[in-house]
């Protein structure tokens, strides 16, 4: 979006739907657009500008997967800091279900030529992704109120790794934890951490990155995406390149010597952990941008930060504004966060709280101006609207039954643990197009029909089951049809709908009946079809995509 | 594909060349009878589809098309058991140099049957080593230092209906296979293509209440095309998935690829309009485990490729449809162990009856490099689009560039023919058309290509102006393919040239600079 066509009435505009699809902002100067001269500056009350439903709910969308009803009224009245302070609380999640993974060596693939043998192994590692997908939808699913869950799913799109070329479930589990440890912590370290994590150089190629004697195998994978996609971006915002085709060799030199360490349970297992050796390091001297030394992962990682400090912050805060506020962001707002960042030695909370109690944040032109991810809109839609019977998290069908939120995900172009490719998913307006919002109307007018059917005979039984009178009693008057009405939009819409659109929904949960007559608890009144009825509608709406 | 949109689109490349070059203009022709030849075999003209197959990753071109005598090769990739053994190699007649990879053996036949084009050393100036900096290159269409968010095709779809949303077509312009659509479909202001995977429901038609003047507005009103589009398009569709619920050859299972283009067959079968396909996949960036990785993926493209051809001879659409690869870069020559890095310059292949197959350009050159060791470019990937554009399209070079591309680019005499007339013998569809002029402009000489007089018939190609006035009339016998001419006497300007055979007529438009 050019800043020029924001100055026409877009109502006028009815196509004007300038740039149709974005991205790509992060290989030179981004593309900027700014509605708002609100600034980073916190935002506290005053005059009709209070904390109120519509401002809970945009914090909490941001830093969550389908907030509740409940849980967005209880921040209105708990206030900003203390909303604040329970988001930057992290959780541990159970992990009872999975601990044939957690923290468990991985087997590796059986030299026997047996092929049962093989075969048995195969299902096994197949069954260990199938239940790492169910955990981590899950535990999103279940997540109190806290920030983790986003930020875990931010950080795993940052520092991607695709369990399908990982393969074994434990390493991506491995890497989970090390994204908890660090996702409000010191990106500078985190960087490095991630560098020498066991999933990355599977994926990325480092432990095959090596020098033995003469023989030569510098294999430039993960150089190249170190500072391409982790760090500091191809070029900066003057457009000139960061690194030149001679740095990733010589930094590739450099990050030589990482594997992993065999197992302590001898030649059948991998271990969980990663080790340096000297006997594989390409020992030589490196000139990476500009110093010379013998350099190892350690050194490559420092030299990119303290020679690309300018340009690291902005390319991750490019990245967190597009996460918390808008696909284009402005860019005095992130030159301000980067320096936040800078200020703060790379301390990942500090920015982004900073962000999150500004009057930038809080200002109507930026609220729900976000697509809805496949994990926000499915998982989001289990959580919001406090669906049951979700045969995913079943984990006595793992590796045997069909996965139906894991695999709307999947068909939507987002399966858990396996971006598309290095770059992770591009998000905004490529998770809205012909192929996927067709499903997603259909998904929802399913649940609410009670048509989702899962199993075979007797044995068949519906789910994702919505409780319509239940999801009704958590706003303030389930017993005034409109304030429902209203605070039901409220909550099902990025922003309250347009006089027309209400007249419309209202008109649907009416249902030929009075306002008067309603009565949740009257099931004379058929308070809960008219409920699915009105949800129906408001899925049909276009901001029903967006959050 | 609504008449006047035609109507518009021969005004746009008519009337663009007369103003550059002095001619009188197309205004005559804008009146002319609806039933006169020339309009009617415009109008029924625009049936060509092109499949565009993505090979993301990188496909490494050495071991693809294989410089199998090629000492150098073998230098920089045996001792890593990365280099394809020469005995190995599937030979091509024409070639005593480059082979097919042994798991591309199924597309023997289609080079054989000459329907099979390799385009060596396909790249660009100054190639870029990144995935997706080179991927954004590629499907926009752009240079190596320019920016842009918009792709070849959908500018050039853009330039041609220039009504488009406010009117829209029954049927999508162009399909991508997947979840989203890539740049090569996303226009300056709107998505000329759409993205489909599943297509068991369709939205209702959108509101149209104003929006908020907010980015949440701003992007409403995005969501709303979406639902438009949906509303539109799924249903022509779905309707068309109805028409043809089977495919005359059975495709192999297990490939993405070929279930996609089995599809995309009874879509063409079904008489869909839509006249670009895109279809991705992945896997071909071979840092590690190459030799087993490449295989694979030779081995279900082969096959998907191969049969999607032979469906389309059963179904009888062969004539109309291509397939053409594309990949964001090669790979290092030199392997790193058990793969190859980043590279540049790689074969492009381009598969159909209209193909004009064989091989483009010299071999690979692997001395002389450039950068960390590449394959340095001989064609530009642009010089393809714009023979695609201008050739398989019949886009007017006004409308290739610098619309669709961002300057001229040469282009390469990939295609025969091109089947602008269709109708029905005994229930099976044949091609009866003129093909557009090569080189096109015309300077001293040019040839016409001509498809579908077969035995029996009595042909005429007629060389008129634009205002129908008769310059020059040859006879066209049964199996001829081509008609060479000298346009050494005509002045600068537009022609029209017509073919036509009892009820049958095709037309092209061919332009004479001096």
């Amino acid at each position: 979006m050019k800043r020029r066509s924001l100055l026409f009435p877009l109502s006028q505009q009815p196509h004007s739907t300038s740039k149709s699809q974005r991205g790509h902002t992060d290989y030179v100067s981004p593309e900027f657009a700014m509605r708002t001269e609100a600034g980073l500056e916190p935002w506290s009350p005053s005059g009709n500008d209070v904390w109120d439903f519509a401002k809970a709910a945009h914090l909490l969308r941001r830093c969550m997967v389908g907030p509740t009803p409940a849980e967005i009224r209880q921040a209105v009245q708990d206030g900003l800091e203390t909303t604040l302070n329970k988001l930057f609380t992290s959780f541990e999640p159970s992990v009872s279900d999975i601990q044939e993974i957690a923290g468990q060596e991985p087997q590796i693939r059986p030299a026997s030529a047996d092929a049962a043998t093989v075969q048995a192994w195969q299902t096994l590692v197949n069954k260990h992704k199938d239940m790492l997908r169910r955990w981590r939808a899950k535990t999103i699913a279940l997540s109190p109120v806290s920030l983790q869950e986003k930020l875990i799913t931010f950080w795993s799109n940052h520092f991607t790794s695709e369990l399908q070329v990982v393969n074994f479930a434990q390493y991506m589990y491995t890497q989970e934890l090390l994204i908890r440890t660090y996702m409000f912590g010191n990106f500078h370290d985190f960087t490095y951490q991630v560098t020498i994590d066991p999933a990355m150089l599977i994926y990325l190629d480092g432990r095959k990155n090596f020098v033995i004697g003469k023989r030569n195998q510098i294999n430039e994978n993960y150089a190249r995406e170190l500072m391409e996609l982790f760090t500091c971006g191809v070029y900066d915002w003057e457009g000139k390149p960061n690194y030149s085709e001679d740095d990733v060799a010589q930094a590739a030199r450099g990050l030589s010597g990482w594997d992993i360490k065999p197992s302590d349970k001898g030649a059948l297992y991998s271990s969980l952990t990663s080790q340096f050796n000297a006997l594989r390091w390409d020992g030589g001297d490196k000139t990476l941008m500009g110093k010379t030394g013998k350099w190892k992962a350690n050194d490559i990682v420092d030299i990119v930060f303290s020679e690309r400090t300018n340009s690291i912050a902005k390319y991750i805060c490019v990245k967190l504004y597009r996460e918390f506020v808008y696909d284009i962001p402005d860019k005095t707002i992130v030159e301000q966060m980067a320096q936040t960042f800078i200020d703060s030695k790379w301390n990942i909370r500090t920015v982004i709280e900073q962000l999150l109690r500004s009057k930038h944040f809080f200002a109507l032109e930026n609220i729900g101006a976000k697509h809805k991810s496949p994990v926000e809109f499915f998982i989001g839609a289990v959580r919001g609207l406090g669906l049951k019977n979700i045969v995913d998290f079943d984990f006595s069908r793992v590796g045997r039954q069909t996965q139906l939120l894991i695999g709307m995900m999947d068909s939507q172009g987002q399966t858990l643990f396996d971006p598309p490719n290095v770059k992770g998913w591009e998000g905004g307006r490529t998770w809205t197009s012909t192929s996927t919002l067709p499903q997603r109307q259909k998904w929802i007018m399913d649940i609410m029909d009670g048509k989702i059917r899962s199993g075979a005979g007797a044995q068949q039984q519906t789910v994702f089951v919505f409780d319509a009178i239940a999801f009704a009693k958590q706003f303030s008057a389930p017993n005034d049809l409109k304030k429902l009405s209203q605070e039901m939009a409220e909550f099902l819409l990025n922003v309250p709908p347009s006089d027309a659109e209400f007249t419309v929904l209202f008109d649907t949960i009416l249902d030929g009946g009075k306002d008067y007559e309603w009565n949740i608890d009257d099931v004379a009144q058929r308070p809960d079809a008219r409920i699915r009825k009105f949800i129906k509608a408001a899925a049909e709406l276009a901001k029903f995509q967006l959050t | 594909m609504k008449r006047r949109n035609f109507l518009k689109n021969i005004a746009s490349t008519g009337i663009a060349l007369p103003l550059t070059m002095g001619f009188p203009s197309l205004r005559a022709f804008g009146k002319m009878p609806e039933n006169s030849p020339f309009a009617r075999a415009l109008l029924s003209s625009n049936d060509r589809i092109m499949i565009m197959i993505r090979l993301s990753g990188g496909n490494d071109g050495l071991n693809t098309i294989i410089p199998y005598t090629n000492a150098e090769y073998y230098k920089a990739r045996e001792a890593d058991s990365l280099a394809i053994k020469a005995e190995e190699v599937i030979k091509l007649s024409g070639s005593s140099t480059m082979g097919l990879h042994p798991k591309l053996a199924p597309l023997a036949a289609l080079w054989d049957k000459k329907q099979m084009a390799i385009v060596q050393n396909v790249g660009y100036p100054n190639q870029n080593l990144s995935h997706f900096r080179s991927t954004d290159i590629w499907l926009s269409g752009s240079d190596a230092n320019v920016f842009e968010n918009a792709g070849w095709y959908a500018k050039y779809l853009e330039d041609m209906h220039p009504e488009f949303p406010e009117t829209m077509p029954s049927e999508p312009f162009a399909i991508e296979l997947g979840t989203s659509l890539s740049t090569t479909l996303i226009g300056e202001k709107n998505n000329m293509g759409i993205a489909v995977s599943s297509l068991d429901f369709i939205p209702d038609a959108p509101n149209d209440n104003p929006v908020a003047q907010t980015h949440a507005g701003d992007e409403e009103l995005y969501v709303r095309e979406i639902i438009r589009q949906s509303n539109v398009f799924s249903n022509a569709i779905v309707e068309a998935g109805k028409k043809v619920l089977q495919n005359k050859v059975t495709y192999p299972t297990n490939n993405g690829l070929a279930q996609g283009l089995a599809a995309i067959a009874r879509l063409i079968a079904a008489g869909m309009k839509t006249q670009m396909y895109i279809i991705n996949v992945g896997g071909y960036d071979t840092h590690t485990n190459q030799l087993t990785a490449q295989a694979t993926l030779h081995e279900n493209f082969a096959n998907a490729v191969a049969a999607f051809h032979n469906d389309a001879e059963l179904f009888g659409f062969a004539d109309k449809v291509v397939t053409m690869t594309i990949s964001e870069f090669g790979r290092r020559v030199v392997s790193n162990g058990t793969g190859t890095d980043h590279g540049s310059a790689a074969p492009i292949l381009v598969f159909g009856n209209n193909v004009k197959g064989g091989f483009y350009g010299s071999d690979p050159n692997l001395t002389d490099l450039e950068g960390p060791g590449n394959i340095k470019m001989q064609y530009d990937f642009r010089q393809v689009y714009a023979s695609v554009l201008g050739q398989w399209y019949g886009a007017a070079e006004s409308s290739i560039s610098p619309n669709a591309l961002p300057r001229y680019f040469e282009q390469i005499p990939l295609f025969t023919s091109m089947a602008t007339s269709v109708f029905e013998t005994n229930g099976i569809e044949q091609y009866f058309s003129v093909g557009q002029n090569y080189p096109n402009p015309a300077h001293a000489r040019t040839s016409i290509p001509i498809y579908g007089v077969v035995s029996g018939m009595e042909a005429e190609l007629t060389i008129a102006t634009m205002d129908g006035r008769t310059i020059a009339k040859h006879r066209i016998m049964p199996g001829q393919h081509f008609v060479d001419i000298s346009t050494q006497e005509l002045p600068s300007g537009n022609y029209m040239i017509v073919l036509q055979s009892g009820r049958l007529e095709s037309s092209k438009i061919m332009t004479v600079v001096k």
